[in-house]
């Protein structure tokens, strides 16, 4: 027992250290470790995977706890979720920390410059991608029309009322799906 | 007195720090860039802690950084607000939702979560993220106000993502382009753009 808590402590120590990029870029190092470590089989996890993006919260945490709680019970969910999120923040702390002495460097105001309009790029194709896997099928033979309306209402609707709540417009989204139904 | 004056308000930007991220967490579907428009509401909005420009700051730096974005945002924001402390609470604000959810799906639906209800209810959550999403761009290019050479990077990070570049890679060439256009290094007039 106390070895396996030990061994959650360090792979997912591990995979928060070694990871750039946000959560989706963890599943490769999620499944080389689990199956290393006989947690779980790939096909398993991607069914860990779809819940964690269907739930609350950042999918590497969700995942995370998931696993965890399958190895090891509660005190196991509690010690992969932290264990994942530890090295962020102990590494952002220094991060920030450097930001804000040199927030009005010369050099770093040339730099976010470039990094600003590359992040909004970022984003922007972010969410191209969702709007592909919700739209269409992998063709374009299917398109779900539900999806388009529920979107082409809130796009509306944000633009109408200045100041929309967006967790008010996520549970609306969710009511009409549905309402909607398939 | 005095001492027992800041001591209160300090724990009371923690205990901002903390509901606020516990909040977001609870309604942040499909990743670190969906929980955007939730970060401009709180944060922006609500408690006019930054501003779209540090936002986008802050994305980037979270992009440079090991981990999630959602735990890096964190970490950063409380720091800024709050300190130390400040920073472990946010992280802690936003982790707990996935803890919670998470334990009590697993001890009750386990995998088999995935009900037509949920899925019809996750479809209509990802048509709204693309919406939020959209809108979202929208108000950085707006904040931003920039040049043509602007929209060229956005263009570039854009088609450079399309074709398959890593988000890093993507990051590290548009700091680069930053020195190199507005970091006057081959010159020495003082611009102010």
């Amino acid at each position: 027992m106390l070895s396996n808590l030990w061994k959650l402590f360090l792979v997912f120590f591990k995979i928060g250290l070694f990871s750039f990029g946000g959560g989706l870029a963890m599943v490769p190092l999620f499944i080389t470790e689990f199956e290393k470590h006989g947690w779980m089989t790939r096909h398993e996890f991607f069914n860990v995977l779809s819940l964690a993006q269907m739930t609350p919260g950042a999918i590497a945490m969700n995942s995370s706890t998931y696993v965890g709680n399958h190895v090891a019970g509660v005190i196991g969910g509690i010690i992969a979720t932290f264990s994942l999120a530890a090295p962020s923040v102990i590494i952002m702390l220094f991060m920030s920390r450097f930001l804000i002495k040199v927030k009005h460097h010369p050099a770093k105001i040339a730099i976010f410059k470039g990094l600003n309009p590359a992040t909004i790029g970022l984003i922007a194709y972010a969410g191209i991608q969702i709007a592909h896997t919700t739209f269409f099928k992998n063709d374009y033979s299917v398109i779900h029309w539900k999806a388009l309306v529920i979107f082409a209402a809130i796009f509306i609707l944000q633009f109408m009322i200045k100041k929309v709540n967006p967790i008010f417009m996520i549970i609306l989204a969710a009511g009409a799906g549905i309402l909607l139904g398939s | 007195m005095k001492q027992s004056l800041t001591d209160k308000q300090t724990s009371n930007i923690h205990l901002q720090l903390f509901i606020s991220f516990i909040k977001m967490g609870f309604f942040m579907f499909g990743g670190g860039y969906a929980m955007i428009p939730l970060l401009e509401k709180e944060l922006i909005e609500r408690r006019k802690w930054i501003d779209n420009d540090d936002l986008v700051e802050i994305i980037s730096f979270s992009q440079m950084t090991p981990g999630t974005i959602a735990i890096n945002a964190a970490t950063h924001i409380g720091n800024t607000k709050g300190k130390v402390l400040g920073g472990i609470v946010a992280s802690l604000g936003v982790i707990f939702p996935s803890l919670l959810v998470i334990t009590i799906i697993f001890y009750t639906a386990g995998d088999h979560f995935d009900t037509p209800y949920i899925q019809n209810a996750f479809i209509g959550i990802r048509a709204c993220l693309v919406a939020m999403i959209c809108k979202s761009v929208y108000l950085m290019i707006r904040s931003a106000n920039g040049k043509a050479i602007f929209y060229a990077i956005l263009l570039l990070s854009v088609t450079g993502l399309m074709f398959g570049l890593n988000p890093i890679m993507i990051i590290i060439i548009g700091g680069a382009l930053g020195i190199l256009i507005w970091g006057n290094l081959f010159n020495n007039h003082k611009k102010s753009s």
